[in-house]
Protein backbone atom coordinates (compact mmCIF):
# COMPACT_ATOMS: atom_id res chain seq x y z
CA UNK A 1 0.00 0.00 0.00
CA UNK A 2 2.76 2.27 0.77
CA UNK A 3 4.48 1.98 -2.55
CA UNK A 4 1.35 1.98 -4.43
CA UNK A 5 0.10 5.32 -2.47
CA UNK A 6 3.12 6.99 -2.94
CA UNK A 7 2.72 7.17 -7.00
CA UNK A 8 2.02 10.06 -8.32
CA UNK A 9 -1.69 9.05 -9.53
CA UNK A 10 -2.23 12.08 -11.49
CA UNK A 11 0.59 11.41 -14.16
CA UNK A 12 -0.27 7.99 -14.37
CA UNK A 13 -3.94 7.14 -15.19
CA UNK A 14 -3.75 3.19 -15.61
CA UNK A 15 -2.45 3.50 -11.45
CA UNK A 16 -4.16 6.55 -10.43
CA UNK A 17 -7.53 4.73 -8.75
CA UNK A 18 -5.76 2.34 -7.12
CA UNK A 19 -3.04 4.96 -5.81
CA UNK A 20 -5.75 6.81 -4.80
CA UNK A 21 -7.33 4.06 -2.71
CA UNK A 22 -4.06 3.18 -1.27
CA UNK A 23 -3.37 6.61 -0.12
CA UNK A 24 -6.90 6.96 1.04
CA UNK A 25 -6.55 3.43 3.14
CA UNK A 26 -3.20 4.64 4.37
CA UNK A 27 -5.06 7.87 5.26
CA UNK A 28 -7.36 5.88 7.75
CA UNK A 29 -4.82 4.32 9.85
CA UNK A 30 -3.10 8.39 9.95
CA UNK A 31 -0.31 6.97 7.68
CA UNK A 32 1.16 9.03 4.77
CA UNK A 33 2.78 7.37 1.90
CA UNK A 34 4.94 11.05 1.63
CA UNK A 35 4.81 14.46 1.29
CA UNK A 36 5.67 16.71 -1.28
CA UNK A 37 7.25 19.18 1.02
CA UNK A 38 9.71 21.83 0.21
CA UNK A 39 8.16 22.89 -3.20
CA UNK A 40 8.02 26.60 -4.10
CA UNK A 41 4.60 25.36 -5.97
CA UNK A 42 4.83 27.44 -8.93
CA UNK A 43 3.47 25.82 -12.09
CA UNK A 44 5.78 28.58 -14.33
CA UNK A 45 9.08 29.68 -13.78
CA UNK A 46 8.12 32.95 -11.25
CA UNK A 47 10.84 35.55 -10.69
CA UNK A 48 9.32 36.64 -7.17
CA UNK A 49 10.45 34.60 -4.26
CA UNK A 50 8.72 34.15 -1.06
CA UNK A 51 11.12 36.01 1.51
CA UNK A 52 8.56 36.99 4.71
CA UNK A 53 5.14 36.29 5.77
CA UNK A 54 4.20 39.56 8.23
CA UNK A 55 1.42 39.61 10.58
CA UNK A 56 0.24 42.19 13.10
CA UNK A 57 -2.52 41.74 15.75
CA UNK A 58 -4.03 44.65 17.24
CA UNK A 59 -6.52 44.92 20.06
CA UNK A 60 -8.40 48.33 18.47
CA UNK A 61 -10.76 50.59 21.72
CA UNK A 62 -13.82 52.16 21.23
CA UNK A 63 -11.89 55.41 20.49
CA UNK A 64 -10.02 53.48 18.13
CA UNK A 65 -7.02 53.07 19.32
CA UNK A 66 -5.12 50.30 19.29
CA UNK A 67 -2.99 48.68 21.45
CA UNK A 68 -0.28 45.76 19.79
CA UNK A 69 -1.09 42.42 20.47
CA UNK A 70 0.82 40.37 18.61
CA UNK A 71 4.04 41.68 16.24
CA UNK A 72 7.33 39.60 15.89
CA UNK A 73 9.95 41.45 13.72
CA UNK A 74 9.31 41.15 10.15
CA UNK A 75 10.76 40.39 8.18
CA UNK A 76 13.18 39.23 11.37
CA UNK A 77 16.52 40.46 11.72
CA UNK A 78 19.87 38.64 13.05
CA UNK A 79 20.28 34.90 13.63
CA UNK A 80 17.45 33.01 14.63
CA UNK A 81 18.04 29.85 16.18
CA UNK A 82 14.39 28.19 16.26
CA UNK A 83 11.18 29.78 15.50
CA UNK A 84 8.39 29.39 18.85
CA UNK A 85 5.77 27.31 18.42
CA UNK A 86 3.24 30.30 18.45
CA UNK A 87 4.62 31.85 15.40
CA UNK A 88 4.53 27.96 13.89
CA UNK A 89 1.37 27.98 14.28
CA UNK A 90 0.59 31.21 13.38
CA UNK A 91 2.62 30.62 10.19
CA UNK A 92 0.59 27.80 9.73
CA UNK A 93 -2.19 28.86 9.59
CA UNK A 94 -1.91 32.14 7.34
CA UNK A 95 0.30 29.64 4.81
CA UNK A 96 -2.27 26.86 4.87
CA UNK A 97 -5.56 29.31 4.73
CA UNK A 98 -6.64 31.21 1.25
CA UNK A 99 -6.75 34.84 1.12
CA UNK A 100 -9.44 34.28 -1.83
CA UNK A 101 -11.77 32.19 0.18
CA UNK A 102 -11.23 35.10 3.34
CA UNK A 103 -12.25 37.58 0.96
CA UNK A 104 -15.13 35.78 -0.66
CA UNK A 105 -16.17 35.34 2.62
CA UNK A 106 -16.14 38.35 3.57
CA UNK A 107 -18.12 39.67 0.58
CA UNK A 108 -20.89 37.37 0.84
CA UNK A 109 -21.80 37.42 4.28
CA UNK A 110 -22.23 41.07 4.37
CA UNK A 111 -23.49 41.85 7.90
CA UNK A 112 -25.11 38.19 8.09
CA UNK A 113 -22.95 35.78 10.47
CA UNK A 114 -24.86 32.69 9.00
CA UNK A 115 -24.66 30.32 5.91
CA UNK A 116 -22.17 29.66 3.54
CA UNK A 117 -19.52 32.16 5.28
CA UNK A 118 -18.92 29.77 8.04
CA UNK A 119 -18.11 26.81 5.57
CA UNK A 120 -14.83 27.52 4.00
CA UNK A 121 -12.15 25.98 5.72
CA UNK A 122 -10.20 29.37 5.71
CA UNK A 123 -12.72 31.36 7.38
CA UNK A 124 -12.88 28.31 10.65
CA UNK A 125 -9.50 28.83 10.88
CA UNK A 126 -9.90 32.94 11.00
CA UNK A 127 -12.40 32.60 12.99
CA UNK A 128 -11.11 30.38 15.92
CA UNK A 129 -7.74 32.72 15.37
CA UNK A 130 -9.66 36.15 16.05
CA UNK A 131 -11.98 34.69 18.70
CA UNK A 132 -8.88 33.44 20.91
CA UNK A 133 -7.49 36.96 20.61
CA UNK A 134 -10.33 38.57 21.70
CA UNK A 135 -10.93 35.72 24.49
CA UNK A 136 -7.45 36.23 25.79
CA UNK A 137 -7.42 39.79 25.73
CA UNK A 138 -10.20 39.46 28.13
CA UNK A 139 -8.82 36.85 30.31
CA UNK A 140 -5.59 39.35 30.88
CA UNK A 141 -8.31 41.88 31.85
CA UNK A 142 -8.80 44.54 28.05
CA UNK A 143 -11.51 43.73 26.57
CA UNK A 144 -11.62 45.23 22.94
CA UNK A 145 -14.30 45.49 20.55
CA UNK A 146 -12.34 44.81 17.95
CA UNK A 147 -9.11 42.76 17.12
CA UNK A 148 -7.42 43.70 13.80
CA UNK A 149 -4.85 41.11 11.72
CA UNK A 150 -2.91 42.47 9.46
CA UNK A 151 -1.05 40.42 7.34
CA UNK A 152 1.48 40.61 3.88
CA UNK A 153 4.27 38.85 2.43
CA UNK A 154 7.54 40.47 1.23
CA UNK A 155 9.09 39.09 -2.11
CA UNK A 156 12.16 39.07 -3.11
CA UNK A 157 13.15 38.89 -7.31
CA UNK A 158 15.42 35.85 -7.80
CA UNK A 159 17.15 37.59 -10.82
CA UNK A 160 17.72 41.35 -9.58
CA UNK A 161 17.66 41.10 -5.83
CA UNK A 162 15.18 44.14 -5.34
CA UNK A 163 12.16 43.33 -2.62
CA UNK A 164 8.31 43.63 -3.10
CA UNK A 165 5.45 44.19 -0.46
CA UNK A 166 2.29 41.87 -1.57
CA UNK A 167 -1.08 43.63 -1.34
CA UNK A 168 -2.08 44.06 2.26
CA UNK A 169 -5.13 41.68 3.84
CA UNK A 170 -6.32 43.70 6.79
CA UNK A 171 -9.42 41.22 8.99
CA UNK A 172 -11.51 42.15 11.39
CA UNK A 173 -13.47 40.34 14.10
CA UNK A 174 -16.06 41.95 16.68
CA UNK A 175 -15.30 40.40 19.89
CA UNK A 176 -19.17 40.50 20.92
CA UNK A 177 -20.33 38.80 17.67
CA UNK A 178 -22.19 35.43 18.79
CA UNK A 179 -21.55 32.73 19.00
CA UNK A 180 -17.89 33.37 17.78
CA UNK A 181 -16.95 36.05 15.69
CA UNK A 182 -16.34 35.86 11.93
CA UNK A 183 -13.16 37.32 9.79
CA UNK A 184 -14.24 40.38 7.49
CA UNK A 185 -11.28 40.90 5.33
CA UNK A 186 -10.54 43.39 2.65
CA UNK A 187 -7.33 43.84 0.52
CA UNK A 188 -5.59 47.04 0.13
CA UNK A 189 -2.67 48.37 -1.90
CA UNK A 190 0.71 47.68 -0.79
CA UNK A 191 1.50 51.09 -0.02
CA UNK A 192 -1.20 51.26 2.17
CA UNK A 193 -0.83 52.89 5.50
CA UNK A 194 -1.63 49.74 7.23
CA UNK A 195 1.93 48.10 5.41
CA UNK A 196 3.72 46.28 7.72
CA UNK A 197 6.78 44.95 5.83
CA UNK A 198 10.19 46.15 6.22
CA UNK A 199 9.08 48.32 9.72
CA UNK A 200 9.72 46.66 13.29
CA UNK A 201 7.02 46.42 15.73
CA UNK A 202 6.63 45.79 19.84
CA UNK B 1 14.36 -20.38 4.88
CA UNK B 2 14.17 -22.46 2.37
CA UNK B 3 17.20 -21.95 -0.29
CA UNK B 4 15.17 -22.94 -2.91
CA UNK B 5 12.39 -20.86 -3.07
CA UNK B 6 11.50 -18.31 -5.61
CA UNK B 7 9.13 -15.64 -6.75
CA UNK B 8 6.67 -14.21 -4.38
CA UNK B 9 6.85 -17.19 -1.61
CA UNK B 10 10.46 -16.43 -1.42
CA UNK B 11 10.27 -12.50 -1.29
CA UNK B 12 7.46 -12.53 1.43
CA UNK B 13 9.55 -15.28 3.64
CA UNK B 14 12.74 -13.11 2.82
CA UNK B 15 10.66 -9.64 3.95
CA UNK B 16 9.67 -11.37 7.35
CA UNK B 17 12.78 -13.11 7.98
CA UNK B 18 15.56 -11.74 10.44
CA UNK B 19 17.66 -8.71 10.05
CA UNK B 20 20.66 -7.07 11.83
CA UNK B 21 18.55 -4.47 14.28
CA UNK B 22 21.57 -1.83 15.02
CA UNK B 23 19.59 0.79 12.95
CA UNK B 24 16.80 0.28 14.31
CA UNK B 25 18.13 1.11 17.89
CA UNK B 26 19.65 3.89 16.77
CA UNK B 27 16.66 4.78 15.36
CA UNK B 28 14.58 4.24 18.64
CA UNK B 29 17.09 6.38 20.42
CA UNK B 30 16.67 9.25 17.88
CA UNK B 31 13.28 9.09 17.42
CA UNK B 32 12.90 9.44 21.41
CA UNK B 33 15.06 12.31 21.70
CA UNK B 34 13.29 13.72 18.69
CA UNK B 35 9.85 13.80 20.31
CA UNK B 36 11.47 14.75 23.56
CA UNK B 37 13.07 17.55 22.24
CA UNK B 38 9.88 19.25 19.83
CA UNK B 39 7.79 18.67 22.88
CA UNK B 40 10.18 20.40 25.24
CA UNK B 41 10.42 22.94 22.73
CA UNK B 42 6.39 23.59 23.06
CA UNK B 43 6.43 23.83 26.81
CA UNK B 44 5.76 27.34 27.27
CA UNK B 45 2.75 27.22 25.21
CA UNK B 46 1.23 23.98 25.97
CA UNK B 47 -1.96 26.20 27.04
CA UNK B 48 -2.14 28.47 24.19
CA UNK B 49 -1.96 25.30 21.70
CA UNK B 50 -3.63 22.82 23.40
CA UNK B 51 -5.63 23.92 26.32
CA UNK B 52 -9.59 23.99 26.31
CA UNK B 53 -9.69 27.63 26.27
CA UNK B 54 -6.56 27.49 23.44
CA UNK B 55 -6.74 28.72 19.75
CA UNK B 56 -9.45 26.34 18.21
CA UNK B 57 -10.19 24.48 21.62
CA UNK B 58 -13.07 22.70 23.43
CA UNK B 59 -14.23 26.29 25.07
CA UNK B 60 -14.46 27.30 21.07
CA UNK B 61 -15.95 24.10 20.14
CA UNK B 62 -18.90 24.44 22.33
CA UNK B 63 -20.18 27.53 20.70
CA UNK B 64 -19.05 27.20 17.28
CA UNK B 65 -18.11 23.24 16.83
CA UNK B 66 -17.16 24.06 12.96
CA UNK B 67 -14.55 26.18 13.96
CA UNK B 68 -12.39 23.61 16.46
CA UNK B 69 -9.99 22.76 15.12
CA UNK B 70 -9.39 18.86 14.05
CA UNK B 71 -9.21 16.31 10.89
CA UNK B 72 -12.27 13.79 10.77
CA UNK B 73 -9.24 11.39 9.92
CA UNK B 74 -7.76 12.23 13.74
CA UNK B 75 -11.23 11.66 15.11
CA UNK B 76 -10.27 8.57 17.20
CA UNK B 77 -7.19 10.47 19.17
CA UNK B 78 -9.36 13.80 19.43
CA UNK B 79 -10.22 13.08 23.39
CA UNK B 80 -7.52 16.35 24.07
CA UNK B 81 -9.96 18.41 21.97
CA UNK B 82 -13.04 17.35 24.13
CA UNK B 83 -11.46 17.72 27.34
CA UNK B 84 -12.79 20.96 29.83
CA UNK B 85 -9.35 19.94 31.94
CA UNK B 86 -6.10 22.56 31.55
CA UNK B 87 -4.50 19.78 33.98
CA UNK B 88 -5.23 16.95 31.93
CA UNK B 89 -3.70 18.47 29.15
CA UNK B 90 -0.45 19.46 30.92
CA UNK B 91 -0.77 15.88 32.58
CA UNK B 92 -0.76 14.16 28.90
CA UNK B 93 2.38 16.65 28.34
CA UNK B 94 3.93 15.52 31.16
CA UNK B 95 3.76 11.83 30.48
CA UNK B 96 4.40 12.22 27.33
CA UNK B 97 8.30 13.84 28.09
CA UNK B 98 8.26 10.84 30.42
CA UNK B 99 7.36 7.88 27.72
CA UNK B 100 9.54 9.57 24.95
CA UNK B 101 12.65 9.91 27.68
CA UNK B 102 12.00 5.92 28.58
CA UNK B 103 11.84 4.95 24.99
CA UNK B 104 15.04 6.81 24.13
CA UNK B 105 16.50 5.06 27.27
CA UNK B 106 14.90 1.80 26.43
CA UNK B 107 13.34 1.54 29.65
CA UNK B 108 9.94 -0.86 29.60
CA UNK B 109 11.01 0.48 25.72
CA UNK B 110 7.28 -1.13 23.69
CA UNK B 111 5.08 0.43 26.64
CA UNK B 112 6.83 3.76 27.04
CA UNK B 113 7.27 3.88 22.97
CA UNK B 114 3.20 2.85 22.55
CA UNK B 115 2.39 5.46 25.21
CA UNK B 116 4.39 7.97 23.34
CA UNK B 117 2.82 7.44 20.16
CA UNK B 118 -0.39 7.21 21.37
CA UNK B 119 -0.34 10.73 23.16
CA UNK B 120 1.99 12.02 20.06
CA UNK B 121 -0.96 11.15 18.10
CA UNK B 122 -3.41 12.80 20.34
CA UNK B 123 -1.48 16.30 20.76
CA UNK B 124 -1.04 16.46 16.87
CA UNK B 125 -5.17 15.77 16.75
CA UNK B 126 -5.75 18.56 18.57
CA UNK B 127 -3.77 20.96 16.80
CA UNK B 128 -2.34 20.07 13.57
CA UNK B 129 -1.12 24.06 12.87
CA UNK B 130 1.31 23.35 15.94
CA UNK B 131 3.27 21.53 13.50
CA UNK B 132 4.70 20.74 10.34
CA UNK B 133 4.42 17.75 7.93
CA UNK B 134 7.13 15.51 10.11
CA UNK B 135 4.60 14.89 12.99
CA UNK B 136 2.41 12.73 10.49
CA UNK B 137 5.41 10.73 9.10
CA UNK B 138 6.97 10.82 12.64
CA UNK B 139 3.83 8.83 13.30
CA UNK B 140 4.63 5.35 10.98
CA UNK B 141 7.99 6.01 11.38
CA UNK B 142 7.90 5.53 15.49
CA UNK B 143 5.30 3.12 14.96
CA UNK B 144 7.78 0.76 13.27
CA UNK B 145 10.82 1.10 15.67
CA UNK B 146 7.99 0.41 18.65
CA UNK B 147 6.74 -2.57 16.57
CA UNK B 148 10.65 -3.41 16.30
CA UNK B 149 12.36 -5.98 19.11
CA UNK B 150 14.48 -2.36 19.45
CA UNK B 151 14.65 -2.58 23.51
CA UNK B 152 16.58 -5.59 23.39
CA UNK B 153 19.98 -3.77 22.91
CA UNK B 154 21.99 -0.67 24.29
CA UNK B 155 18.73 -0.20 26.81
CA UNK B 156 17.85 0.01 30.10
CA UNK B 157 15.56 -3.05 30.34
CA UNK B 158 19.05 -5.10 29.01
CA UNK B 159 21.31 -3.63 31.18
CA UNK B 160 18.61 -4.43 34.84
CA UNK B 161 18.07 -7.82 33.24
CA UNK B 162 21.80 -8.47 32.63
CA UNK B 163 21.48 -10.58 29.61
CA UNK B 164 23.79 -10.07 26.86
CA UNK B 165 22.07 -10.81 23.45
CA UNK B 166 23.81 -12.90 21.54
CA UNK B 167 23.75 -11.61 18.33
CA UNK B 168 21.89 -8.37 16.90
CA UNK B 169 19.41 -10.21 14.84
CA UNK B 170 15.69 -9.96 15.26
CA UNK B 171 13.11 -9.90 13.59
CA UNK B 172 13.09 -7.78 10.18
CA UNK B 173 9.50 -7.04 8.32
CA UNK B 174 9.23 -4.05 10.60
CA UNK B 175 12.88 -2.33 9.99
CA UNK B 176 11.97 -3.72 5.99
CA UNK B 177 8.84 -1.62 6.67
CA UNK B 178 10.64 1.83 8.16
CA UNK B 179 12.92 1.67 5.34
CA UNK B 180 10.39 1.30 2.41
CA UNK B 181 8.56 4.10 4.00
CA UNK B 182 11.53 6.29 3.92
CA UNK B 183 11.78 5.28 0.29
CA UNK B 184 8.11 6.22 -0.48
CA UNK B 185 9.01 9.82 1.30
CA UNK B 186 11.83 10.67 -0.86
CA UNK B 187 10.09 9.24 -4.06
CA UNK B 188 6.80 11.26 -3.16
CA UNK B 189 8.74 14.50 -2.57
CA UNK B 190 11.15 13.72 -5.12
CA UNK B 191 9.06 13.06 -8.18
CA UNK B 192 6.79 16.06 -7.52
CA UNK B 193 9.57 18.33 -7.50
CA UNK B 194 9.91 17.20 -11.11
CA UNK B 195 7.08 19.61 -11.78
CA UNK B 196 8.25 22.33 -9.79
CA UNK B 197 9.93 25.28 -11.95
CA UNK B 198 12.21 26.49 -8.89
CA UNK B 199 13.54 22.99 -8.48
CA UNK B 200 13.86 23.34 -12.24
CA UNK B 201 16.20 26.26 -12.32
CA UNK B 202 18.06 25.36 -9.20
CA UNK B 203 16.37 28.11 -7.69
CA UNK B 204 15.58 26.30 -4.73
CA UNK B 205 18.11 26.24 -1.85
CA UNK B 206 18.08 29.76 -2.64
CA UNK B 207 14.37 29.93 -2.00
CA UNK B 208 14.77 28.02 1.24
CA UNK B 209 17.77 30.14 2.76
CA UNK B 210 15.69 33.43 1.60
CA UNK B 211 12.96 32.75 3.01
CA UNK B 212 12.74 34.43 6.59
CA UNK B 213 10.03 32.26 8.09
CA UNK B 214 12.72 30.01 8.44
CA UNK B 215 16.27 30.89 7.50
CA UNK B 216 18.91 31.13 10.44
CA UNK B 217 20.89 33.73 9.03
CA UNK B 218 19.93 37.27 8.08
CA UNK B 219 21.94 37.02 4.82
CA UNK B 220 21.09 38.40 1.64
CA UNK B 221 22.04 35.90 -0.56
CA UNK B 222 21.17 37.45 -3.97
CA UNK B 223 24.53 37.74 -4.83
CA UNK B 224 25.30 33.88 -3.78
CA UNK B 225 22.34 32.68 -6.07
CA UNK B 226 24.64 31.18 -8.77
CA UNK B 227 26.76 29.64 -6.33
CA UNK B 228 23.75 28.10 -4.60
CA UNK B 229 22.24 26.38 -7.55
CA UNK B 230 24.36 22.94 -7.50
CA UNK B 231 23.57 22.57 -3.65
CA UNK B 232 19.86 22.71 -5.22
CA UNK B 233 20.41 20.44 -8.50
CA UNK B 234 22.21 17.94 -6.04
CA UNK B 235 18.94 17.51 -4.31
CA UNK B 236 16.62 17.49 -7.05
CA UNK B 237 18.59 14.48 -8.26
CA UNK B 238 19.77 13.18 -5.12
CA UNK B 239 15.96 12.62 -3.11
CA UNK B 240 14.05 10.82 -6.38
CA UNK B 241 17.21 8.22 -6.97
CA UNK B 242 17.00 7.87 -3.33
CA UNK B 243 14.20 4.53 -3.48
CA UNK B 244 16.47 3.05 -6.31
CA UNK B 245 19.75 3.96 -4.71
CA UNK B 246 18.86 3.22 -1.26
CA UNK B 247 19.22 -0.52 -1.88
CA UNK B 248 22.04 -0.91 -4.09
CA UNK B 249 25.17 -2.98 -2.00
CA UNK B 250 27.39 -0.68 -1.37
CA UNK B 251 26.15 2.42 -3.29
CA UNK B 252 23.15 2.50 -0.52
CA UNK B 253 25.27 3.41 2.35
CA UNK B 254 27.30 6.26 0.24
CA UNK B 255 23.54 7.40 -0.55
CA UNK B 256 22.00 7.56 3.00
CA UNK B 257 25.50 9.31 3.85
CA UNK B 258 24.97 11.95 1.08
CA UNK B 259 21.01 12.10 2.16
CA UNK B 260 22.23 12.73 5.94
CA UNK B 261 24.83 15.92 4.58
CA UNK B 262 22.04 17.36 2.54
CA UNK B 263 19.58 16.85 5.40
CA UNK B 264 22.21 18.39 8.13
CA UNK B 265 23.15 21.13 5.78
CA UNK B 266 19.76 22.37 5.46
CA UNK B 267 19.11 22.36 9.06
CA UNK B 268 22.11 24.14 9.82
CA UNK B 269 21.43 27.32 7.76
CA UNK B 270 17.11 26.77 7.91
CA UNK B 271 15.18 25.61 10.98
CA UNK B 272 12.41 23.66 9.38
CA UNK B 273 10.50 22.18 12.63
CA UNK B 274 11.91 18.77 12.94
CA UNK B 275 11.58 17.54 9.24
CA UNK B 276 15.28 17.13 8.75
CA UNK B 277 16.11 15.21 11.77
CA UNK B 278 13.38 13.25 11.20
CA UNK B 279 14.72 12.29 8.16
CA UNK B 280 17.76 11.92 9.44
CA UNK B 281 17.25 9.52 12.36
CA UNK B 282 15.08 7.11 10.14
CA UNK B 283 18.41 7.29 7.33
CA UNK B 284 20.51 5.81 10.20
CA UNK B 285 18.57 2.35 8.96
CA UNK B 286 20.24 2.51 6.25
CA UNK B 287 24.10 2.81 7.40
CA UNK B 288 25.73 -0.49 7.75
CA UNK B 289 25.02 -1.93 10.88
CA UNK B 290 29.04 -1.94 11.69
CA UNK B 291 29.29 1.60 11.55
CA UNK B 292 26.46 2.07 14.06
CA UNK B 293 27.89 -0.50 16.38
CA UNK B 294 30.72 1.43 17.66
CA UNK B 295 28.74 4.63 18.42
CA UNK B 296 25.80 1.56 20.73
CA UNK B 297 28.68 -0.20 21.56
CA UNK B 298 29.98 2.67 23.49
CA UNK B 299 26.35 3.66 25.26
CA UNK B 300 26.06 -0.10 26.33
CA UNK B 301 29.58 0.14 27.47
CA UNK B 302 28.70 2.79 29.79
CA UNK B 303 25.16 1.60 30.54
CA UNK B 304 25.81 -2.02 31.41
CA UNK B 305 28.84 -0.75 33.88
CA UNK B 306 26.63 1.44 35.62
CA UNK B 307 23.62 -1.08 35.71
CA UNK B 308 26.60 -3.68 37.26
CA UNK B 309 27.76 -1.32 39.59
CA UNK B 310 24.24 -0.74 41.08
CA UNK B 311 23.76 -4.47 41.43
CA UNK B 312 26.47 -5.03 43.05
CA UNK B 313 26.46 -1.77 45.82
CA UNK B 314 25.57 -2.69 49.18
CA UNK B 315 21.89 -2.06 50.35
Amino acid sequence: MLIVGAWPYHAAPFIGAPASWASRGLGKLSIVPGMPIFNAGHPAPVEWKLRASCQRIVGVRANGDEQVLYAPECPPTGFQSGVDSFKVMLLRLARASSERQLLAASAASGASSAGPARRSRAVRRYTALGDWFCRASEAAGTRFPIVKLTQQRQHQSYESGALRASPVLVCRWQCDEEPAPLPRCERLPADAEAAIVGGSSS
Amino acid sequence: MNAGRRGPAAWIERFFGPAPQQGMVACRIAFGALLFSSYLWKGPWIEVLYGPAGMGGSELAARLPAAAFGRPIDAPFRWLAATDSLMIVYAAWALLLAASLCFLLGYRTRLSGVLMLLLHASFVARNQYAYFGWAWMAKAFVLYAVLAPSGRWVSIDAWRSGRVAESWSGVGWPVRLLKLHVCTMYAVAGLARLEDSAWRHGEMVFVAVSDRGFARFDIDWHPFAAWLEPFSYAAFVAEPLAPLLLWVPGLGAVWAVLLLLLHLGLELLTHGSWWQWLMMSALLVFLPPRWLEVPLGAIDAVGSRVFRRRSESPG
